[in-house]
């Protein structure tokens, strides 16, 4: 999506290659967030999506994230 | 989660730290703060980085932070084989260049390159330190240099900068004193500023920023962008529809091979073969035995039905032995007869006069040792061998009914369990098992738990100690406990011979028994969770669920072989160690007891020790359909582990015996329980508390005796209920009790249950702070 | 004379398995009595 309104990672299309523009909330949750590779400018694809729970490419890697992480990356 | 340490095969002097697996320095788990602490304090003479090729963005974030420590670092990058197998492309020479340190390309799987990156990380240690060649944004920069001139001079040249940027980050584990000197925080907040996001965030992109260049120049993909094999088969496996009904499919297979079929047949053998009677070699002469004692059984039928029918003549037959002539001329007329039935189910009638009696009389019960190469089984060799020391009855059944029995009705399931943990090693070693997390999350999350707590059941399949180890992972200290408290739930590898038993047994093989018992373990967990989340105690939310899933990929068969065996050894050296120690008390005290004589070998078990004590505490088990002393002993001996439930049966129900068929013990086994008491009884086995290594291990993740106690009650208590309405309302389904009181209170129980699970939640206990030091 | 060889060699093993477990806590094996499916000591 074009600049202005950023969309959660939660409503991301399966398959197509988003960038990260925002990640909500400085805390703990984050930074492991980060140091697995989400941070703003890394690619991510939705593989696979489970009521709300996610399994994403990101980094050339395959992670698991729950709903509440999903809402708070912003592509 | 430990260091491991060992010595370098190519040179003794060399001693090499196996650190645990971490993304990045940062100290956020326990993982990461042991390995920072290591290389802090104890400062190695090099590190050797082991990096993941086909990951190789986000393995190298922890390569970033390793140079910046002031040692030689050698990076290997590991599943070089993956790497090519996908046409993707790494310049080694180039990356070296860029992380300022010597790069080897290495296969683990395939067993390349190791050597060469042992002996370059051995060289390394001699030269001088990796220098660092990245360098973050000028305000960084700034920022960093400003902290590094107010850094104390105590701080080695080399670990200067990694304090610097370590202080920037507000770092908790580094000294308080550093980061709190004056100016410092100023510099840090004032950067925060400008770059409008905060200290570590900054770090962190600057790092990927770096990263990102990196890989750019040296990195070429094959294929960029798309899915791989792994997300496709993620996206059937994981898809919302499929999951559940894969997974159940998955562990059905599994148990239906490893216990039903495959399983029951060897260990149908181990127990009348090898344990029992003894066995044709391949065999070679069975249908010849066979063929000759049809013949033996038409002989003795013969007997019996002219015996008969001299009788219903009026013909008195006590002296037919004694004087057998006398007998010959009063039953001259009697003719008798006698129905075979062919494999075509055609009948044909015999009929059996004196003549045929007086011949059936002189046939000879066919020897099975006759027959082609009969070996027997380990209780006849061992008896005719104590025989022949002439050894003394008692300990002649101390060693065959107790140890033998005992041992031997564990050891039975050996078979069933190697190939259990065959599929169990395939599906941890093909990555399947982490999705199984992934899916369970989704349950779990409904009802307040995260995956993570999955995790610990998972690995409890195989053995629950490890498993209860396994939720330190759990940062949530509410999750954590009920983690603890469930994970044992699950059926581990030890009550895999109590299921097998009731199975095969009580339920002749049916291959729903065993999945069930997976299932209500995992139902168990659910519903404790459930109800657990629901009390003030519990109440919270779920903590967040982030997990890396490893690509799809075909274990070795050696790597499986080798995980089956290490398994199957420990289970093997189990039974030979503490359950033989407990076959033995056991029999004592069952053997022993109080007759008229005064204390000695009693000849009925019920007159034993055992059966006293049991007779003492069974009557507690009887409303679950099992109030006899024998069950009441096998439980509680389960508590020692529990294979010993299956060894306490084995001595009791006289396993070594040597019957017709061999199968005397489960044939006793199954005129022991009706089917729902049978149930009743696996399921309580299951589900109460478990062996005592594994309530040490409670008791050390817990790190309470209260809570420990609070456990096992819970889970003996939720046993105790769950056994009961299985027993009740099985029972009045089966027809064997009629519908009454006990039925009535297991509903009650029920609808008790189903009212914890779907109360409103209790707002969260605020749980005082406590202050440890 | 049978049953005092047999008997002694027992209580001989039974001595050498209690001192091997004696010897398998103090080492602080992580699974206790060994339980099928502890592949080395990490938890993980």
């Amino acid at each position: 999506m074009g600049g202005g309104a950023y969309m959660p990672l939660a409503m991301a299309q399966r398959g197509k290659v988003e960038t990260i523009k925002k990640i909500n909330d400085k805390d703990e949750v984050k930074r492991f967030l980060e140091s697995l590779g989400f941070v703003v400018g890394s690619e991510v694809m939705v593989v696979s999506e489970l009521s709300g729970n996610m399994i994403v490419n990101i980094k050339d890697s395959r992670v698991a994230i729950s709903k509440a992480m999903a809402t708070r990356i912003f592509v | 989660m430990e260091k491991k340490e060992g010595k370098w095969k190519g040179d003794k002097d060399v001693i090499i730290m196996d650190l645990p697996g971490i993304y990045s320095l940062s100290p956020y788990t326990l993982e990461e703060v042991v390995a920072r602490n290591y290389l802090i304090e104890e400062r190695p003479d090099a590190i050797l980085n082991i990096v993941d090729g086909s990951n190789l963005e986000r393995n190298l974030y922890l390569t970033t932070q390793l140079t910046e420590l002031g040692i030689p670092v050698v990076v290997a990058i590991n599943m070089m084989d993956v790497v090519a197998k996908n046409g993707d492309m790494i310049q080694t020479e180039r990356l070296a260049k860029e992380l300022g340190c010597p790069v080897y390309s290495i296969s683990a799987l395939k067993g390349t390159g190791i050597q060469e990156a042992a002996q370059a990380v051995v060289a390394a240690a001699a030269k001088h330190a990796t220098v660092p060649q990245h360098s973050f944004a000028p305000s960084v920069e700034e920022a960093l240099s400003d902290i590094l001139a107010k850094l104390p001079n105590n701080i080695p040249q080399e670990l200067k900068r990694f304090y610097a940027i370590k202080c920037f980050e507000r770092d908790e584990k580094i000294p308080i004193a550093l980061r709190t000197a004056p100016g410092i925080e100023e510099i840090i907040a004032n950067t925060e500023k400008e770059l409008d996001d905060d200290s570590e965030s900054i770090i962190t992109n600057e790092r990927y920023t770096y990263i990102g260049q990196i890989i750019q120049h040296c990195y070429q993909k094959k294929n960029k962008g798309g899915l791989t094999t792994s997300d496709k088969i993620d996206q059937i496996v994981t898809n919302r529809w499929l999951a559940l009904p894969i997974f159940a499919i998955v562990m059905y297979i599994v148990y239906y091979i490893s216990v039903t079929t495959i399983g029951t047949y060897v260990t149908d053998w181990t127990n009348d073969g090898l344990f029992g009677d003894g066995f044709y070699l391949f065999g070679n002469g069975r249908a010849a035995y066979e063929e000759a004692n049809e013949a033996y059984t038409l002989e003795t039928q013969k007997i019996d039905a002219f015996l008969a029918e001299a009788t219903a003549e009026g013909i008195d037959i006590s002296t037919a032995e004694s004087d057998p002539i006398a007998f010959a001329a009063e039953a001259a007329q009697v003719t008798a007869s006698v129905t075979i039935t062919a494999e075509d189910e055609s009948t044909q009638i015999l009929p059996v006069t004196i003549q045929d009696y007086e011949i059936a009389l002189q046939a000879e019960e066919p020897a099975v040792e006759d027959f082609g190469t009969w070996i027997p089984g380990i209780p006849v060799i061992v008896g005719n061998v104590l025989e022949k020391l002439q050894v003394a009855d008692w300990l002649q059944g101390l060693i065959l009914d107790g140890i033998i029995g005992g041992v031997g009705a564990v050891l039975g399931f050996v078979p069933q369990m190697l190939v259990l943990f065959i599929f169990l090693a395939f599906l941890e070693g093909c990555g399947y098992m982490a999705r199984i997390a992934f899916i369970m999350d989704r349950i779990f999350r409904k009802f307040g738990l995260s995956g993570k707590s999955f995790i610990p059941m998972l690995i409890g399949t195989g053995c629950g100690v490890p498993g209860v180890m396994a939720s330190r992972t759990i940062e949530n200290d509410r999750d954590r406990k009920m983690t603890i408290m469930t994970t044992t739930f699950i059926p581990c590898g030890a009550k895999l011979p109590i299921i097998a038993l009731i199975a095969g047994a009580l339920f002749s093989g049916a291959s729903w028994v065993a999945p069930s018992a997976y299932f209500v373990g995992i139902a168990a967990i659910i519903i404790s969770g459930i109800i657990l989340k629901k009390t003030k105690m519990f109440a919270g939310d779920p903590a967040p669920f982030v997990m890396e899933l490893p690509a799809y990929h075909l274990p070795t068969i050696g790597s499986i072989l080798r995980s089956m065996w290490e398994r199957g050894s420990s289970f093997i050296k189990k039974a030979g160690t503490i359950i033989l120690l407990s076959t033995i008390v056991i029999w004592f005290l069952s053997n022993f007891g109080f007759t008229e004589n005064g204390f000695g070998m009693v000849d009925d078990l019920s007159n034993g020790l055992l059966a006293n004590i049991g007779s003492a505490v069974a009557w507690i088990f009887a409303p679950l359909g099992w109030g006899e002393w024998q069950s009441a002993v096998a439980a509680v001996t389960g508590l020692v582990a529990k294979e010993n439930v299956v060894g306490t049966f084995g001595v009791l129900f006289g396993f070594a015996e040597v019957a017709e068929d061999g199968m005397e013990y489960w044939a006793t086994l199954s005129a022991f329980f009706t089917p729902a008491a049978a149930y009743s009884f696996l399921v309580f086995n299951l589900l109460c508390a478990p062996c005592s290594a594994a309530i040490g291990a409670i008791k050390r993740e817990m790190n309470s005796a209260k809570w420990t106690w609070f456990a096992i009650g819970y889970q003996t208590l939720f046993a105790y209920l769950v056994s009961f309405c299985v027993y009740q309302i099985g029972s009045v389904i089966s027809g064997d009790v009629g519908f009454g009181f006990g039925t009535i209170l297991a509903i009650l129980i029920i609808c008790g249950g189903i009212y914890m699970m779907i109360r409103p939640e209790q707002k969260q206990k605020v749980l005082q702070a406590k202050v440890t030091a | 004379m049978g049953t005092y060889i047999v008997g002694g060699i027992l209580v001989i093993l039974i001595l050498a398995i209690i001192r091997k477990l004696y010897k398998d806590k103090k080492s602080g094996k992580g699974c206790g009595g060994n339980c099928a499916g502890c592949k080395g000591n990490c938890p993980h």
